[in-house]
Parts: C-alpha cells; sequence; structure tokens
C-alpha cells in the first residue's frame, strides 16, 4: 500500500501515513482553505488501509497540533471514527495526543476526544523545539 | 459515547433546550410503544441520530471555545511582545541619538585640541616672522620711536589673529572628520546592502535547486 505524505504549509499541518515503516502522524497546524478537500484525502486513505490492514498489527497515530479550527476539529473525529473501526478488525490501535507543556487548551480537546470514542490515548508531553517567548531577546 | 462531565458544564447549558427536547421526545416515543413498529424503528434511527449530532455538536463547540481561547492569548501575548518591541526601538533611537552627539562632541574636541596645536606652533613661526621683521624696520628706521610702535602693532594684530584661525582651523578639522564619517557610513551600508544582495541571491539559488529535485 502506497505511503500518504502531505508536506505541512503555513495552514495545513504535515502528513504522513506510512504502513511501511509504521509511521502515522498529523503535525502542525489545521485551518485550511478546503477543509473538506484535504481531509477527504486522508479519509480515503485510512478507508483503503482499513481494508488492507491485518489483524494484530499495531497502529499508533501520533497527533502532534498546535491549532486547528472547527471544521479539522469535525475532521479530526472523522479520522478518529475510522481509527476505532480499523481497531474494531483487531488491529492495536492507540492514539498518541502530543502537546506542548503549557498548552492546557490542546490537552483537554485530546481528552475530549479521548471521552468522545472508544481507543486508547497516550498523551505526551512535547518538547518546546523553538522558544516563542521573546524574553531572552530583551 | 462518554459524557465528559465538569469540563461539559457550560456546554450542558449552551445545549440545554436542544437535551430537554432529546429527552422529551424519548419518554413521548415509550409512551406511543403501541404505534406501527416500523414507524417506531424510523423514529428511534432518527433520535439515536439526533443524540449523536448533539453529542458531537458539544463535543466540538467545547473544542472550538478551547482553541478560541488558546488563539486570543496568542493575540495578547503577540501584543504585548509587538508593545515590548516598539519600546525597545524607541529607548534603542534615543540611546543611539545620545551616542551620535556625543560622537559629534568627541569629534569637536579632538579637533579643537588639533587646532590648538596648529595655532600654537602658527604663533611660534609667526613670532619668529615678527622678531625678524622687528629687527629689519629698527635697521631701517634707525631707533625712532616708531619701531616701537609698529613692533606692537605687529604683535597685537598677530595676537588678535589667533582666535580666529584657531576657529576657522577647527571648524576645518571638524568638517572633515564628519566627512569621513559620512564616508565610513556610507560604506558600511554598502557592503550591508551587498550583503544582503548575496544572501538573497542565495535563496533564489537554493528555492530553484529544490524546485529541480
Amino acid at each position: 500500500m502506497n505511503a500518504l505524505i502531505i508536506e505541512a504549509t503555513n495552514d495545513t499541518p504535515k502528513v504522513v501515513f506510512d504502513p511501511e515503516n509504521n509511521i502515522f502522524e498529523i503535525l502542525g497546524n489545521s485551518y485550511p482553505e478546503n477543509t473538506t478537500k484535504f481531509y477527504s484525502k486522508i479519509l480515503e486513505w485510512l478507508d483503503e488501509y482499513k481494508n488492507a490492514v491485518q489483524p494484530g498489527s499495531d497502529f499508533v497515530l501520533k497527533f502532534s497540533l498546535d491549532y486547528f479550527n472547527t471544521s479539522s476539529a469535525k475532521y479530526i473525529l472523522e479520522v478518529l471514527r475510522v481509527v476505532e473501526e480499523i481497531r474494531k478488525k483487531g488491529v492495536n490501535a492507540v492514539i498518541q495526543w502530543h502537546y506542548l507543556p503549557d498548552d492546557s487548551d490542546m490537552l483537554e480537546s485530546g481528552q475530549d476526544y479521548e471521552s468522545s470514542v472508544n481507543l486508547p490515548f497516550e498523551f505526551i508531553e512535547r518538547e518546546d523545539e523553538e522558544d516563542d517567548d521573546m524574553d531572552d531577546f530583551f | 459515547m462518554k459524557d465528559k462531565g465538569s469540563n461539559n458544564s457550560n456546554n450542558n447549558k449552551t445545549f440545554e433546550k436542544e437535551e430537554r427536547f432529546l429527552q422529551e421526545f424519548k419518554e413521548r416515543l415509550n409512551e406511543h410503544s403501541e404505534c406501527d413498529p416500523e414507524v417506531q424503528a424510523l423514529l428511534r434511527h432518527a433520535l439515536t441520530q439526533y443524540e449523536n449530532l448533539l453529542q458531537e455538536t458539544k463535543l466540538l463547540t467545547n473544542i472550538s471555545d478551547k482553541l478560541e481561547k488558546k488563539a486570543r492569548a496568542q493575540r495578547f501575548k503577540l501584543q504585548e511582545q509587538r508593545e515590548r518591541i516598539r519600546k525597545f526601538n524607541r529607548e534603542l533611537r534615543r540611546k543611539n541619538q545620545e551616542l551620535e552627539q556625543t560622537i559629534e562632541a568627541l569629534t569637536k574636541a579632538r579637533a579643537g585640541r588639533k587646532a590648538t596645536t596648529y595655532v600654537l606652533f602658527l604663533a611660534l613661526v609667526l613670532f619668529v616672522i615678527s622678531e625678524l621683521i622687528e629687527n629689519k624696520i629698527d635697521d631701517m628706521l634707525q631707533g625712532s620711536s616708531w619701531a616701537n610702535t609698529i613692533s606692537w602693532i605687529l604683535k597685537g594684530f598677530i595676537a588678535i589673529l589667533f582666535k580666529p584661525v584657531e576657529s576657522l582651523l577647527e571648524n576645518y578639522f571638524v568638517k572633515r572628520a564628519l566627512a569621513e564619517e559620512q564616508k565610513r557610513k556610507s560604506q558600511q551600508k554598502q557592503s550591508q546592502r551587498e550583503l544582503l544582495n548575496e544572501v538573497q541571491e542565495n535563496k533564489k539559488t537554493k528555492t530553484k535547486k529544490i524546485k529541480k529535485l
């Protein structure tokens, strides 16, 4: 099965769905101009994967988002629903929800999703790659 | 769907009317259990769909509220940082102005010292020349009382000339120093421009290479 790789832009996240290397991740910001068009590619790929995947295999989907708009929030839920179906097929599906240490809103958003779907969630505090605080500058 | 509990308390109030409608509809559907089973099944399906939709709406509203709050906080932080940068720039400009004034005063003082040295040297030369001239006049007038007067006038004239000559020299040196400073600054700007052009050129080449790849 071919990998799905979409490079990040200012308003869309980086998407890597690579079954060969077992990497499944959505990283960055998500507020696309056309959310339906952007997420339909992901959903189509996941549907295809759902049909091709063997029971007992591992599937860890990593979300590392800084910001997403409401329509993206809806599509993330759709993605999670498909992952739920994948899990029902006997796949060890786990969601890794990465968030910045001071970003409690993102953590809580992940917890909201956790309460809405039947999937195991791992909440991982990620390191701040770039210091967006300008205190050092001053 | 599981319920989130306390986190959704605000959300529950927002969707109170819809929740009430759902509850009432469920109760009424149970009361009319004797109606056509096909209709009953259809209504139950519609009710489940409505319930799911309501839960989804509550979830999305909850998440959106949180992210909106985050975006607002980021905007506020950005505004604060912008204000700090503005203040920092103002302070920088003021300090720069002070520095320029100090440099100018220093340049003037240095030019003044240089002019004084030149004038002192000139005074020495003029003193020697005036002595020579006086001797010449003494020889020409053969001990006349005019010789003394002319000598004093000559010395007085030289003494009066000191200050304007010093000012002229000082102005000249200051102008020269400022012109040199200006030249140095424009050279610095030119080299900065060249460096910037070089960086932009490199960036363009890299972008072209990436596009080719």
